[in-house]
């Protein structure tokens, strides 16, 4: 494996050798170990000293289930620390196939005329001009590109927020299908793609050797066992392949966590036209290309994602996930799947990010702009966006922004990052991850939802999330889908795959270790970037406002962390 | 006797209820899951909320709690 330096300053294009203190990281630990190896903690997000590091797990494009994890990291434009961003798909397969760990790009083009495609295939490496490509959406994008290369490519690509530097614009990869939708959504990873000029990557694994373990027979006796754990987990064997994510709603519905009319309430009237079992209903019901069950990357058995039809049975977006139903359904007063899924067709085409979209709707809606539940005006306003309108850009730029120039106090955000879809007054230990992890509110870096505590009480969240935080970095470290901890407890496990694979010594403790070090480099670039304790709280009405669902409020502050 | 409203739904085992029932005075959690054939030993694969709150196999139900069983599941 190698890593992919692009200076785009230069244009050239060099191949490196992974560094040995380097040769246990990948995914997000490598992502924030070069960032904060190589970018100044104080440079702006989108000039020149910035660097886009994308990187894929240590068992990419081998048989493990759920190992193929695309982990894209810079200093974020929207939370100015550091970002780590991680989705599903075919690119972390590729990528492996074409024998790279990471792809960085760096460096700023001398003039801002160019805009360019990166093309990798077992032959090379090189810079195409994309002009063609420019302000097409990323699904117009896919298809060219499928035209020209192939229908098997791995594509990596920004739509045209992406392009226009918005700071909530997410990096899409392509699915099995090659349909552009696995979103690396958060901290605006997309408007750092489109400072660098380039429109997409596409990976081109035509002709390459399966990627192989060194020792064989451990790894398959291994993987056996990995497998057998997936398969009889009840979460991971029966729910998340029926339900998807969109399980989710029954939970935070009933325990008060879902986020309703701007984090107004935890619990919405709405519900059951939303949650789990509607979204199986209907997509069984209309059946055509629809399908509740759906692997989002090459070899995944617990197939969480889906791919929701249209009332005639033609595909209208893939997936439909728990956290964009929340934000663009309940928190904004929204009871029709149709008009979410077409919400999140729009935002995954304009390539920007669904839980930020959904978080500035629902701000935009607390002053009055349009009415919690106006289904029209929202898919009008989604529709300008895209057609650049200054309210579209106002949107583009976050929930903290549009708060800034409507007025609105009660902004759901940490670090200028919007709320994901758990009330943190109800699930106080993710509360904690909001405020104190190194990437600002995101419920990937330490959710605490499903284990077995009193969410809505003080008692010992700070070390709960404390030790969800290492251990959603762990696999985010590995490149690993965190679905797969309901399965797989045994950390030994992993360890001995990543051994028998790579022919690395590994152990429970050095996974440990690194996901550790990752989180301590994180905070140490943060403190560089000027993020300081202060920065750790969350918007002062949940300290303040009881949520009316349980008449919690969010008391831990300062002093308990 | 005491009424407690029901509302179960788990995936696996084909777990749905949603009804009310009567207990005995005293009835804990751990009472009702043996009711409904839940293994103590699934603990970390479901979560039970007595009237929007997560509690726990020890307390105690009084007369008109709503008990929901949920899947222990993570978003994303």
């Amino acid at each position: 494996m190698q890593l992919l330096r692009i200076n785009l300053a230069e244009l050239n294009i060099k191949k490196e050798s992974i560094p040995s203190e380097y040769r246990l990281f990948s995914g997000r630990a490598l992502t924030s170990r070069i960032i904060s190896d190589e970018v100044p903690g104080t440079c702006h997000p989108l000039g020149p000293f910035n660097k886009l590091v994308i990187a894929n797990g240590l068992l990419a494009g081998t048989p493990v289930s759920s190992a193929g994890r695309i982990s894209i990291g810079a200093k974020s434009p929207l939370t100015s620390g550091i970002k780590e961003s991680n989705g599903g798909g075919n690119t972390a397969y590729k990528m492996a196939r074409l024998g790279i760990r990471a792809i960085i790009l760096e460096g700023e083009t001398k003039t801002k005329d160019n805009w360019y495609i990166l093309y990798i295939n077992k032959e090379g490496v090189k810079l195409i001009d994309g002009e063609n490509l420019v302000n097409k959406g990323n699904y117009d994008k896919a298809n060219a590109l499928q035209k020209q290369y192939g229908k098997n490519i791995g594509i990596i690509s920004i739509g045209p927020a992406g392009e226009q530097l918005s700071i909530t614009a997410g990096i899409t990869n392509t699915d099995i299908e090659g349909n552009p939708s696995r979103y690396c959504g958060r901290g605006g990873l997309g408007a750092v793609m489109g400072s660098k000029r380039i429109l997409a990557i596409v990976l081109d694994d035509a002709g390459t050797n399966p990627v192989k373990p060194v020792e064989s027979d451990n790894f398959k006796d291994l993987l056996k066992e990995y497998t057998a754990l997936i398969r009889s987990t009840p979460q991971t064997a029966e729910s998340f392949p029926k339900y998807g994510t969109a399980g989710m709603m029954e939970i935070t519905n009933t325990i008060g966590a879902l986020p309703t009319r701007n984090f107004s309430t935890g619990t919405f009237e709405g519900a059951a036209k939303i949650n789990g079992q509607a979204l199986y209903d209907t997509i069984t019901e209309r059946g055509g290309e629809g399908t509740p069950t759906h692997a989002c990357m090459p070899g995944c058995i617990i197939r969480c994602s889906n791919r929701y039809p249209s009332q005639d049975g033609k595909l209208l977006v893939s997936p439909l996930e728990y956290e964009t139903i929340a934000l663009l359904g309940s928190n904004c007063d929204i009871d029709d799947l149709d008009v979410i899924a077409k919400l999140n067709y729009i935002c995954n085409d304009f390539g920007i990010d669904t839980i930020e979209f959904g978080c500035t709707i629902g701000v935009l809606m607390e002053k009055g702009i349009m009415n919690f539940g106006d289904t029209k005006e929202i898919i009008k306003v989604a529709e300008e966006m895209q057609k650049g309108s200054y309210l579209g850009k106002i949107i583009g730029a976050g929930s903290v922004i549009a708060g800034h120039i409507f007025g609105v106090i009660r902004v759901p955000a940490v670090k200028g990052q919007g709320m994901p879809a758990y009330d943190p007054r109800s699930v106080k230990g993710l509360g904690v991850s909001y405020l104190n992890s190194p990437m600002g509110a995101d419920h990937t870096a330490g959710n605490t939802v499903r284990l077995n505590i009193k969410h809505h009480l003080k008692d010992n969240q700070v070390e709960i999330s404390k030790n969800a935080q290492l251990g959603a970095t762990l696999f985010d470290a590995l490149g690993i889908c965190i679905m797969v901890g309901a399965a797989v407890k045994d950390k030994n496990l992993l360890a001995g795959l990543i051994s028998s694979h790579t022919g690395l010594e590994c152990s429970e403790e050095i996974l440990i270790k690194v996901a550790q070090e990752t989180l301590a480099t994180e905070h140490k670039f943060n403190e560089s970037a000027g993020i300081t304790k202060a920065h750790d709280r969350l918007p002062e009405f949940f300290y303040i406002e009881a949520n009316p669902s349980n008449g919690a409020v969010f008391d831990i502050f300062d002093q308990d962390l | 006797m005491i009424s407690i409203q029901l509302q179960v739904k788990v995936p696996w085992g084909k777990l749905e209820v949603d009804e009310i029932r009567s207990y005995a005075d005293g009835t804990t959690v751990e009472k009702v899951l043996a009711d409904l054939g839940i293994e103590v030993r699934d603990e970390g694969n479901y979560l039970v909320a007595v009237n929007g709150k997560i509690e726990y196999k020890d307390y105690i139900f009084k007369d008109g709690d709503r008990m929901s069983i949920l899947p222990a599941l993570i978003g994303g």
